[in-house]
């Protein structure tokens, strides 16, 4: 037994009562999850993704770029390689120091510079579309003859589109949007869920009665009509901003507004029933502001719903922008995007050309199946009532 | 004397999780006669229920087990049934009422349905034979207008009325034992009396033996013939009522009665807990599994187990020590 | 409970009034007024003039939506403008037999909660009576059925939306219907079976499998099944097991006819044949869900306090299985059936587009792309008011199963 497991031993034996040492919630929360095995690979994937995502145009450049060289075909080799060593190893220490000594403040204050580092990336990047464009230029041979439909080979691991494009860096570009999507879809719903729920939940009444009705209103829109209107509209509204009309921002933004609804209503239990506990009455007994019985006292317990229901609605979401793009109402071509990738490539499959379809979708399943598998995992970690004794 | 109904001999009930081996119930033995009014007391997570769902082979594999022992009911073994003879015991011979009667009913048929479906389980009569018998159950149960209340719905019922048709469904087949787990914890008080009398009175009139399973040395006190004392896994002591009461033997016994609240003594003396944590029953302490939390241990309670054993007083108990200490005459909780 | 309906209904107007309000919203500040897009359209040009009075595509939104929504809950064959009462006036008889089967329904059904018999018999005939009556009064209701409201001219030019809808609405419901079907078929049994054999290997194949099912888009499992079941599979065999396109071959005529008129057993097969792959696809994410729903329902039936009690009684392991958990296991699964209405709805868009399936979904996404306006507000208005029912009709159907739930 190393040293690790020792450790993690030692923290059950607290949780049940065995031994007496102080441990922490937090030590707690990441010993149940890592015995979540599926969970824990699947935070590791979302790092090395979300790492191959955010530095997209360092690995992928125009073929006429002279840091690249001849760009998409020659990435394909040494570059490939070293780009996956690096996000395999950035994953992996971001996910050592996520278990071990990195607490609290620490963590939290990584995580969040990582996710706006990813954020800001990931956004000037689509939002720039002419300076993305490189994805979108085809491989020329040594003739000068343009690659299309090439089958995966040496060179070219992932094969080519029916326009000769490099399949390998459009599906590490379409993650971007994906990605971006996911990210301001959980921010959204988590602030909107959030805040909408708890003030239902905490000034019955009037206050609850008209945010619930609205709620129920926003959640018996059938979500993908509403959805493909938007999508089909999006570009053409005159009063948006220009970079909310093009690219994933809209959608993700439209997705949020949709789909918080769930979590309102779940917010709201946890407040309701919250609200009424032994300890929130002792609060207000010893004088508490609402605010400070919201801040201090409810919200952390409640934590745990908004965590992992924010994480399934993530998943949810960005099938949502998957199934729009496919459709051809989400976020338009060139720039790329799995589910419009797998749209292009389900064309191309029926003359035998599978790679561009089942590349973007193997990314896309094990993308959305990895945040199914936080979400499950962090459910099993976060829930403080869960007995020990699982087999 | 004649054969007990039921002898328990070395039971040993396992339950296995991620952590290792759980020894629930390790090692217990004890005999209940026809008839006899047998008390089970203990902390919750001692065994007394697994004890209990041992018996009536209600243990689930594959988490848990009975790994040996002997489950002697009427001269047969049933740890040796097969699953069909059991199940005629269940219910049939041996009757169980539980913790929660909130939960314990079905919460989609009619009291009627539930009762019937018992009746006619376990004996040889039509239906509507069977709903007399179960209407009849539900009067001796002392619920009023039990032909109407047939059709109703558990729900419908307070908690206390749930526990009468329980009680009514466990004795509708004239079992032999009756095992109770813990029937009054989830009632508030005046209904436990009511209930506690009722079963005494219903057991007393069909000469049914009753296991009573609970935490509250009071309910135990007016009802039980004789009381064990389990702990850990396993029983530290057993007696008749007055020997446990008044004359313990075993620290933890001791310890026990000095956290009751006690109508019979000076409003001054203070309550007392038993201090520490129950062990964990997957590595328990080496020698006495009381020994780390008793007030009296000395080193051979570190190195043996103690077993069960007659003491000079008349109960059995197991302590190393239980001769040489006078517990009654040190004031409960003293040393605390 | 009859109120509990009532409420929910007004919920379900004013849903479904908010809905039309931010799609007609959305479409009206969308590059240019419905009338500039019609311009666009050569087939529309004969009858701009009317359209533009008729549906006041010149006047400012708010109008607009006035117009529309009135002449959405207004029958045909009537000016628009003479209202509801006497439009019923004018109606034949046909249609008189038709509202008075659908009344008939309704008060059948309102009058059956008002008798009080307390058995479990009762509830059962009550529930399958009330089905039945209502499937013989849609059956009239169909048949007879000569009104059609209001709900314009595609702007496609594809002729009145109201036709379009209800044509495709019955092959929308095929779809769905059978998806729906084969999902609860086989995602409860499946959820029922891992639970009973928990931790099984078969039972950790089934979460394992569900979960990737789950976390599947509907258009990749739709498009891997059309190559690999179809396309791929015919290539490599020889075998055409399935056709990818359409609901019928084109020869479909010529198999012949059964009896009574019925499709004769070649038809049927090519109706299967076609049906198949779309009513995986959209089953496939409902059976996932299911069976991992069913799982959990019914492994925490049984852990529950009933079982122990039920198997302390002496049943035998499958009376308790199949009588006192299988029972209350199965009740939860209503809410989420109702609930994934909308979303096999959702689904069968995708599936249409996909298998060129000629349902609501192909002709939204056809309307969605040339911003036919009647259309696509209709569709929505449709499907919304589809959604809203199947809530009400779970609601009433979990009271029914579940004696502790009383609506007030």
């Amino acid at each position: 037994m190393t040293e690790r497991e020792s450790a993690s031993e030692a923290i059950l034996d607290v949780a049940e009562g065995i031994s007496a040492e102080p441990i922490t919630q937090w030590d707690l929360f990441v010993t149940r999850l890592r015995r979540h095995r599926l969970a824990t690979i699947a935070f590791f994937y979302m790092g090395f993704i979300g790492f191959v995502a955010l530095l997209a145009p360092l690995f992928t450049c125009q073929k006429d770029d002279t840091f690249c060289g001849r760009g998409p075909v020659e990435m394909s080799g040494l570059t490939t390689v070293l780009m996956l060593a690096t996000a395999l190893l950035v994953g992996y220490f971001a996910y050592r120091s996520f278990v071990s000594k990195l607490r609290g403040m620490a963590v939290a204050l990584t995580f969040v510079t990582v996710v706006l580092g990813i954020f800001l990336v990931s956004s000037w990047g689509l939002l720039d579309v002419p300076h993305v464009n490189h994805y979108a230029d085809q491989l020329p041979d040594e003739s000068g003859r343009i690659l299309v439909n090439i089958a995966p080979r040496g060179s070219i691991p992932l094969g080519t589109d029916d326009l000769g494009r490099d399949v390998l860096a459009r599906v590490i570009h379409g993650g971007r949007a994906s990605l971006a999507v996911g990210l301001v879809v959980g921010a959204l719903v988590a602030l909107l869920g959030t805040v909408i729920g708890s003030l239902a939940g905490y000034y019955p009444g009037v206050v609850d009665q008209s945010l619930m009705r609205f709620t129920d209103l926003v959640l018996g829109l059938p979500l993908l009509p509403v959805a493909i209107v938007v999508g089909r509209v999006l570009p053409e509204l005159q009063f948006l901003p220009g970079f909310l009309k093009q690219g994933a921002w809209g959608i993700a933004v439209l997705v949020g507004l949709l789909v918080w609804g769930a979590l309102a209503r779940i917010v709201r239990a946890e407040f309701l029933s919250l609200r009424e506990k032994e300890f929130v009455e002792a609060a207000r007994a010893a004088g508490a502001s609402d605010r400070r019985i919201i801040f201090r006292h409810i919200l952390p317990n409640a934590l745990s719903p908004i965590i992992v229901q924010t994480t399934l609605i993530v998943g949810t979401a960005i099938i949502l922008e998957a199934a729009l793009s496919f459709l051809g109402f989400g976020v338009r071509p060139p720039i790329p995007t799995w589910g419009g990738m797998a749209a292009s490539g389900a064309s191309i499959a029926v003359r035998g050309f599978w790679w561009e379809l089942v590349f973007s979708a193997g990314a896309l399943i094990s993308t959305v199946l990895a945040i199914n598998f936080i979400g499950d995992g962090l459910r099993d970690a976060l829930d403080p009532t869960q007995t020990i004794e699982r087999k | 004397m004649a054969d007990p109904l039921l002898n328990v001999e070395d039971l040993r009930t396992y339950f296995s999780t991620e952590e290792g081996v759980v020894k629930a119930v390790d090692g217990v033995s004890f005999k209940v006669d026809a008839g006899e009014r047998r008390g089970v007391v203990g902390e919750s997570g001692c065994g007394k229920s697994v004890t209990a769902m041992s018996i009536m082979r209600l243990i689930e594999p594959p988490a848990g087990e009975i790994v040996t022992g002997k489950v002697e009911f009427d001269g047969r073994d049933l740890l040796k049934l097969t699953e069909a003879d059991m199940q005629q015991v269940r219910g049939g011979d041996i009757a169980m009422i539980f913790q929660d009667p909130m939960t314990a009913l079905n919460p989609v048929y009619t009291i009627g349905d539930q009762l019937i479906e018992t009746i006619l389980l376990h004996q040889d009569v039509s239906k509507s034979e069977a709903r007399d018998i179960a209407i009849t159950a539900l009067d001796d149960v002392q619920i009023p207008h039990a032909g109407k209340v047939m059709e109703d719905y558990p729900h419908q019922f307070s908690g206390g009325m749930r526990q009468r048709v329980m009680i009514a469904m466990g004795l509708s087949c004239e079992p032999k034992l009756l095992i109770a787990d813990e029937p009054t914890t989830a009632l508030d008080v005046t209904t436990q009396a009511q209930i506690m009398n009722l079963m005494l009175e219903l057991a007393e009139q069909r000469n049914t033996a009753v296991l009573l399973i609970t935490h509250d040395l009071g309910v135990v006190a007016g009802f039980c013939d004789s009381i064990q004392v389990m702990y850990a896994g396993s029983i530290v002591e057993r007696g008749t009522g007055d020997e446990i009461f008044h004359n313990p033997q075993h620290p933890y016994t001791w310890g026990l009665l000095g956290s009751m609240t006690r109508l019979d003594e000076s409003q001054q003396e203070r309550l007392n807990s038993v201090r520490g944590a129950p062990p964990s029953l997957i590595n328990p302490p080496t020698g006495c599994r009381f020994g780390p939390r008793c007030d009296f241990a000395q080193d051979i309670c570190r190195e043996a187990l103690p077993i069960l054993h007659q003491s000079q007083e008349g109960q059995k108990v197991a302590c190393h020590r239980s001769d040489e200490l006078d517990l009654k005459s040190i004031a409960i909780g003293a040393t605390s | 409970m009859f109120a509990y309906i009532i409420r929910r209904l007004v919920y379900g107007v004013v849903t479904l009034f908010a809905l039309s309000l931010v799609v007609f919203l959305l479409i009206q500040f969308s590059g240019g007024s419905p009338l500039d897009r019609l311009k666009l359209n050569p087939r529309m040009q004969p009858v701009i003039a009317q359209l533009t009075e008729l549906w006041g595509l010149d006047k400012p939104w708010y109008e607009q939506y006035f117009i529309w929504l009135r002449n959405f809950v207004t029958p045909v064959d009537v000016p628009a403008q003479e209202g509801l009462i006497v439009v019923l006036g004018k109606l034949g008889i046909r249609s008189w037999v038709a509202i008075a089967a659908a009344v008939a329904a309704v008060g059948y059904t309102v009058a059956l909660f008002f008798v009080k018999v307390k058995a479990n018999w009762w509830r059962t005939f009550r529930a399958f009576s009330i089905i039945l009556t209502w499937l013989i009064a849609f059956w009239i209701i169909k048949s007879r059925i000569v009104f059609a409201l209001n709900w314009g001219i595609s702007f496609r030019g594809d002729g009145p939306v109201w036709d379009n809808i209800f044509g495709a609405a019955g092959n929308t419901f095929r779809l769905g219907a059978t998806a729906l079907l084969l999902a609860l078929i086989v995602g409860i049994p499946l959820g029922i079976y891992q639970a009973i054999k928990q931790y099984s290997f078969f039972d950790q194949l089934g979460t394992m499998l569900s979960f990737i099912t789950f976390s599947t888009p509907i258009f990749i499992i739709g498009v891997m099944l059309q190559l690999i079941l179809a396309l791929y599979m015919e290539r490599w065999t020889g075998v055409k097991l399935f056709y990818v396109v359409g609901m019928t071959s084109s020869g479909y005529e010529e198999l012949g006819r059964g009896l009574f008129g019925l499709p004769s057993l070649a038809q049927l097969g090519d109706v299967i044949q076609h049906l198949t792959l779309p009513a995986i696809s959209i089953a496939a994410i409902s059976m996932a869900g299911y069976s991992r729903f069913q799982r959990a329902s019914m492994l925490e039936v049984m852990h529950s306090d009933y079982l122990r009690t039920a198997k302390a009684k002496g049943l035998p392991r499958r009376t308790v299985v199949v009588k006192h958990a299988l029972r209350n296991a199965l009740i939860p699964i209503v809410t989420l059936v109702s609930l994934d209405v909308a979303f096999i709805i959702g689904g069968a868009i995708i599936t249409e587009s996909i298998f060129g399936w000629p349902g609501v979904g192909r002709l939204y996404i056809g309307a969605i792309q040339s911003i036919d306006y009647p259309t696509i507000m209709a569709v929505v208005m449709a499907i919304g008011a589809g959604v809203v029912v199947m809530n009400i009709v779970a609601d009433i159907l979990y009271g029914v199963l579940d004696p502790r739930v009383r609506y007030d």
